[in-house]
């Protein structure tokens, strides 16, 4: 593995981000121009299933979505943890695995009292 | 270094007790796993100063010291829990277990060699505050209070973050050491990235044990939190915060005590201002206490302004006596605001105590000692917390700080003296109250601890 | 070229805080952020903290934004009056402390600018020649760093059961 990198290793991922943008300005900017254009009011209603739309589209979610994307975010964290201890596995041998276990330990804690106390459950 | 592992390991056990049926179980249990850790915490006694895990954490007589006091403070405030089992919505297990997370936080920052330990644990703690302010989640100010805490800490914390940043870029380390290393140089006495990263990092632990003018958000916690998490708060964060703040001064930045003891100075003044003078305003006696403990963290800050020889005993003292007072005042606010409680709510104004020595003798004796204690009156432990503080910014030679702070502890004696008075004096039928066993303890043990430290202080310097 | 790239990112992550602060639609200044954080890490990358990047990539721009959206979702707009669109972003405040706040912001701008412009940087004019951080991440988080390593597990599972108490309408040991 290459172990030495320049901030200029990381260019082809700007490049490939500048690929996905100009790909999705590019359709855009060329649809508008090739594409015939008509406008009236019946056309630019919004429009569901022939049904007139009611009330505001910002109605309030459940707050189920919230904790899921909570915890997302905590196991997350404790994911990246373990990204370099990865990278390591065969130098830091034994010892580095039992800590990691200890580590997974805590995590994993943590989700047997999730399940235990049903927040994961949805229909409830 | 043992009670943090043991601590951790038993909060999980707390917190899987809870999925048992009975839950009669968990308060015995947390008191024991308590004990365990304030055992384990004397295996290094007079082992001589010890450093653990390469070097960040370390250990001495006086770190052990504070972690007896923030445990014995944990376990007299755990004792005092019994309420929990008639609520229908609480849900000890997590409480307790959150409890024995947040004293692991308490005691790593006691006792850090590295600033991310400090970190971590401030974390810990912060975050285990915040879930027990808003643990009343029935109750709107209770809500309001845990995201007023939350957002505020937050920012502390960033503003915190960012002055250990600059630290670290300016010494390029991270331990106490390292960084007393470079303070000790020529250019690290000039250094204004370690200026600006020192004073960004007091801002930051000075909000956590809330001094002036990072004070706002402590009246509304306090007042909102339940009253049991108050007292954990006011108790332990604090104790833990002033020897947290006094390791990073004496530790590191003694070398610059010039270019920071003016500043703490002026923070100082203003916190026992600020502290005492609103207090006298209030009409709720919780709130009162809130400002009280912004008042107590400025004769704190008087100790670490003076940074003598005598200062980490001085604070170490300071805070027992105080913890012991806040917790007896505490546990009798609380039967008192449940006895008397308004649609519901507990009623914690002064008038509430009306009448209370008629047919309540013991706790008015227990509530009387511990705000005697708190305005530091002879014979009580706060009285030679008070002394031992002034003296050492006697020999610093802080007149005009010793001035303002005895002006302001006479403020202190007319409002810790109202609830006294209204318990005594005034009228009012208070039934008389029911107290568990075991409260009746707690309170007894408080009470006596702040007698027996008022007549023999010098016994306290034996035990260390 | 990578002063190209340090300019251009220094100016999207400026550009899009900017945008944050002085859009009116919530949602927009979500997006905002999101161009804000990719800014941030780009900057990390170009300064040589290539795990840090990754982490921001993916717990901040994955995950706290994720979470920032559905926070917004959960509410609902306080007032729905037509105009609630085309207002300006406000704090409403009971008394407009709006000259302090701006004094203290200045001051404080001044004294970090004043301390940038006074700290002799070692730094200044080396060439970046940097390895990956994550191997020596990773053996000193095993090694010397493994106390706080270890203690980060207690302050997630902290945050977990916090998040799960707090967040968790219904009874749940029902």
């Amino acid at each position: 593995m290459n172990t030495t990198y320049l901030p200029s290793d990381f260019l082809p991922i700007v490049v490939q981000l500048g690929l996905a943008l100009a790909f999705i300005v590019g359709t855009m900017i060329v649809t508008h121009l090739i594409g015939p254009s008509r406008k009236s009011s019946l056309k630019d209603d919004p429009f569901e299933c022939g049904i007139e739309v009611k009330g505001n589209a910002r109605t309030p979610i459940s707050v189920k979505y919230f904790l899921v994307a909570i915890l997302f975010v905590l196991f997350d964290v404790e994911v990246i943890f373990m990204y370099p201890w990865a990278v390591n596995f065969r130098q830091l041998g034994m010892l580095g695995f039992i800590e990691m276990l200890l580590f997974m330990a805590l995590l994993l804690a943590g989700f047997y009292y999730i399940i235990r106390k049903g927040v994961l459950k949805w229909e409830e | 270094m043992y009670p943090i592992i043991l601590l951790s390991v038993l909060g999980i056990v707390v917190l899987f007790l809870g999925f048992m049926k009975s839950k009669n179980i968990l308060l015995p249990a947390t008191l024991l796993f308590l004990a365990l850790a304030l055992g384990s915490n004397f295996i290094d006694w007079n082992q001589g100063p010890l450093l653990y895990f390469y070097g960040m954490f370390s250990v001495t007589n006086l770190t052990l010291a504070f972690n007896a006091i923030v445990l014995i403070s944990a376990f007299l405030i755990v004792a005092m829990t019994r309420g929990f089992q008639d609520d229908e919505e609480a849900q000890p297990a997590e409480y307790y277990g959150i409890m024995l997370f947040s004293l692991v936080g308490a005691i790593m920052i006691i006792g850090y060699e590295h600033l991310i330990i400090f970190f971590v644990g401030i974390e810990i703690l912060s975050v285990a505050m915040y879930i027990l302010t808003g643990s009343d989640k029935r109750n709107l100010r209770s809500n309001e209070a845990s995201l007023k805490y939350f957002l505020m800490g937050a920012f502390a914390t960033g503003i915190m973050l960012f002055g250990i940043a600059l630290l670290y870029g300016a010494t390029g380390a991270f331990s106490l050491t390292g960084i007393r290393g470079f303070v000790s140089t020529a250019a690290g006495a000039q250094s204004y990235i370690l200026y600006a990263g020192l004073l960004l990092l007091l801002i930051g632990m000075l909000f956590k044990v809330s001094a002036a003018p990072f004070h706002f958000w402590t009246p509304d916690v306090y007042d909102g939190a339940p009253s049991i998490f108050t007292t954990f708060m006011s108790t332990i964060v604090k104790t833990a915060g002033f020897a947290a703040i006094f390791r990073l001064l004496s530790h590191s930045f003694a070398g610059i005590y010039d270019f920071w003891y003016i500043t703490l100075a002026v923070i100082t003044v203003l916190t026992l201002f600020v502290g005492n003078v609103v207090a006298v305003y209030q009409d709720s006696f919780k709130r009162m206490m809130a400002y009280s403990s912004i008042s107590h963290a400025g004769y704190l800050l008087i100790a670490l302004t003076a940074l003598t020889a005598q200062t980490e005993r001085s604070i170490l003292f300071y805070s027992m006596a105080y913890s012991v007072a806040t917790i007896s005042a505490f546990g009798v606010l609380m039967l008192i605001a449940k006895e008397k409680s308004l649609d519901g709510r507990p009623n914690e104004s002064y008038d509430a105590f009306n009448g209370l020595a008629k047919q309540n003798p013991l706790l008015a004796f227990v509530l009387t000692v511990s705000m005697l204690s708190l305005a530091g009156i002879p014979l009580t432990a706060g009285f030679w917390g008070k002394f031992f503080v002034f003296s050492s910014a006697a020999d610093r030679g802080l007149i005009w700080m010793l001035v303002v702070a005895v002006l302001m502890s006479a403020v202190g004696i007319y409002y810790y003296f109202r609830v006294v008075i209204a318990s005594y004096m005034k009228e009012g039928n208070t039934g008389k109250i029911r107290v568990a066993p075991f409260y009746q303890i707690v309170l007894v043990a408080a009470t006596v601890i702040t007698i027996l430290f008022g007549l023999a202080p010098g016994f306290f310097e034996q035990l260390l | 070229m990578e002063q190209v790239a340090f300019y251009g990112f220094s100016a999207l992550a400026i550009i899009s805080a900017l945008f944050i602060l002085l859009t009116r639609n919530l949602m927009y200044a979500a997006f905002g952020l999101f161009l804000a954080l990719v800014g941030v890490a780009a900057l990390y990358v170009l300064a040589g903290a290539d795990f840090l990047a990754i982490t921001q990539l993916l717990v901040y721009v994955g995950g706290i934004l994720v979470l920032l959206i559905f926070g917004i979702m959960l509410t609902r707009p306080a007032d729905e009056r037509p105009d609630a669109a085309t207002r300006p972003n406000r704090i409403e405040v009971v008394n407009h402390r709006r000259f302090w706040g701006i004094l203290v912001a200045v001051v404080l701008f001044g004294v970090f600018l004043y301390t940038i412009l006074a700290a002799n940087f070692t730094l200044i004019g080396d060439v970046l020649i940097s390895r990956s951080t994550i191997r020596t991440l990773g053996v000193e988080l095993m090694t010397s760093h493994l106390l706080p390593f270890e203690i980060a597990g207690i302050l997630l599972l902290v945050a977990l059961i916090g998040a799960a108490y707090l967040a968790m309408n219904r009874n749940p040991s029902a």
